[in-house]
């Protein structure tokens, strides 16, 4: 039975599952129309994604959202709060004297009020710091090679240029290690992390992305855009 | 303070740390490509930083991390573009739209180049209006490197009929550019 086009589609984006993309990968070995098929919608996404790519703007800098303080917060905070001031006027309250008696009553029970805005988060991270995403950068690279030991099934390496002379490589969960050479990051992904963002200078000359000896990426044929790039490392 | 209270704050605030440690993880990784896909959505780029940093305020202000982060702030972003693109149709019965922000890359060096450029930019664009909603954001999430689980989730599909949307918002983009480039020519 010949696979459907989103199947084959499917196998493009690296969404099939192993042993699926295996079976699928066997029919193409022997069946010249589906091979043909899939080719052909290799291209056609291709093209579509450089044609989407005319449409794009650079991203903004942003800092993450200043929210207001969440609901579990505020009573604690307010309270923490009215008790600070208060406690000023404690000082100089003699104990047992009603302003003491009505300090006391307000520290027990501080009544709700409106609630106010946070402090602006601070920048995330840097990689080597965050919890959830562990890294590692390499400066002024001219041309950078970014290697996979191995294949893994749904992972994802988003890559996004801009101004800055560093190239960073971070990994979002997983195991991951990495080795660092002239223009070279080697990742050792054999516990896989699943996403990996990799942020390049915009005067990158050359970015290849390898997975074993496969090259999934390479910007001599898929330049590097104003926004993100997304490279699969699925087998 | 009882016991049992002393440990149930302690656990919020350990679940506290673990959402803001979760939403700066989620913010680092995810900004860019929600901005992307809205830039490419909506063509306005302020809108769509406006409407990234909306989606992630509401995020932080949920206070738990949904089971498809990227995908439930894709839904919010898109219910905030529609939002906001209704509130723009009632103000343009009024007002005369100003020309969008051109996009990023290379300024072309001279007119025609220029010409050719914002003319493949409008047949771009032009394709993608002839597709149903649906079909338009699936491409478009695709194309910014949502896995087809996160599209599921965005959109309200099953994950199993995401391949066949996307192959057939593709064939009919590409249809569709293709005569909006016979016609220019």
């Amino acid at each position: 039975m010949h696979p459907s086009e989103a199947t084959l589609l499917a196998l493009i984006h690296g969404e099939l599952n192993d042993d699926a993309a295996a079976a699928v990968r066997e029919h193409l070995s022997g069946c010249g129309a589906c091979a043909g098929s899939e080719a052909a919608l290799r291209e056609s996404d291709q093209e579509i994604a450089i044609l989407l790519r005319s449409l794009d703007h650079r991203a903004p800098v942003l800092r993450p959202p200043a929210p207001a303080l969440r609901p579990r917060f505020r009573h604690t905070a307010l309270a923490a709060s009215l008790a600070l001031l208060l406690a000023g006027a404690a000082v100089a309250a003699v104990p047992g004297t009603s302003l003491n008696r009505w300090i006391r009553s307000r520290l027990d029970g501080a009544p709700p009020t409106a609630p106010r805005a946070a402090p602006p988060l601070p920048a995330p991270a840097p990689a080597s710091q965050a919890q959830a995403a562990a890294g590692v950068e390499i400066p002024t690279p001219r041309t950078l090679v970014v290697s996979f030991a191995a294949p893994e099934p749904g992972g994802m390496l988003t890559v996004s240029t801009g101004d800055r002379a560093d190239a960073a490589l971070r990994a979002y969960g997983g195991d991951v290690a990495y080795r660092v050479g002239d223009g070279r990051i080697a990742v050792d992904n054999r516990r896989p992390a699943g996403r990996y963002t990799l942020e390049v200078p915009v005067t990158l000359g050359h970015l290849e992305v390898l997975v074993g000896a496969r090259r999934v990426f390479d910007s001599a044929e898929r330049p590097l855009g104003a926004n993100p790039d997304s490279v699969s490392l699925s087998p | 303070m009882t016991l049992d209270t002393r440990r149930a704050t302690r656990g919020r605030a350990v679940d506290d740390a673990s959402f803001e440690a979760a939403f700066r993880a989620c913010y680092a990784a995810r900004f860019a490509s929600l901005f992307a896909y809205l830039d490419r959505l909506t063509g306005d780029p302020d809108l769509a930083a406006d409407v990234s940093q909306e989606a992630f305020v509401r995020l932080h202000r949920r206070g738990e991390m949904p089971d498809q982060p990227a995908g439930w702030l894709v839904a919010v972003a898109n219910n905030l573009v529609r939002d906001e693109q209704r509130r723009v149709t009632r103000q343009l019965r009024l007002l005369t739209e100003e020309p969008s922000r051109a996009p990023s890359g290379a300024p072309a060096a001279d007119p025609s180049a220029d010409l050719e450029r914002e003319e493949r930019i409008g047949a771009v664009r032009a394709a993608l209006d002839r597709l149903t909603l649906r079909d338009r954001q699936a491409l478009l999430l695709r194309h910014g490197g949502y896995s087809y689980r996160e599209i599921a989730a965005a959109l309200g599909l099953a994950e199993t009929s995401v391949g066949t949307t996307l192959v057939r918002a593709g064939h009919a983009f590409r249809a569709a550019f293709q005569e909006m480039h016979d016609a220019s020519e």
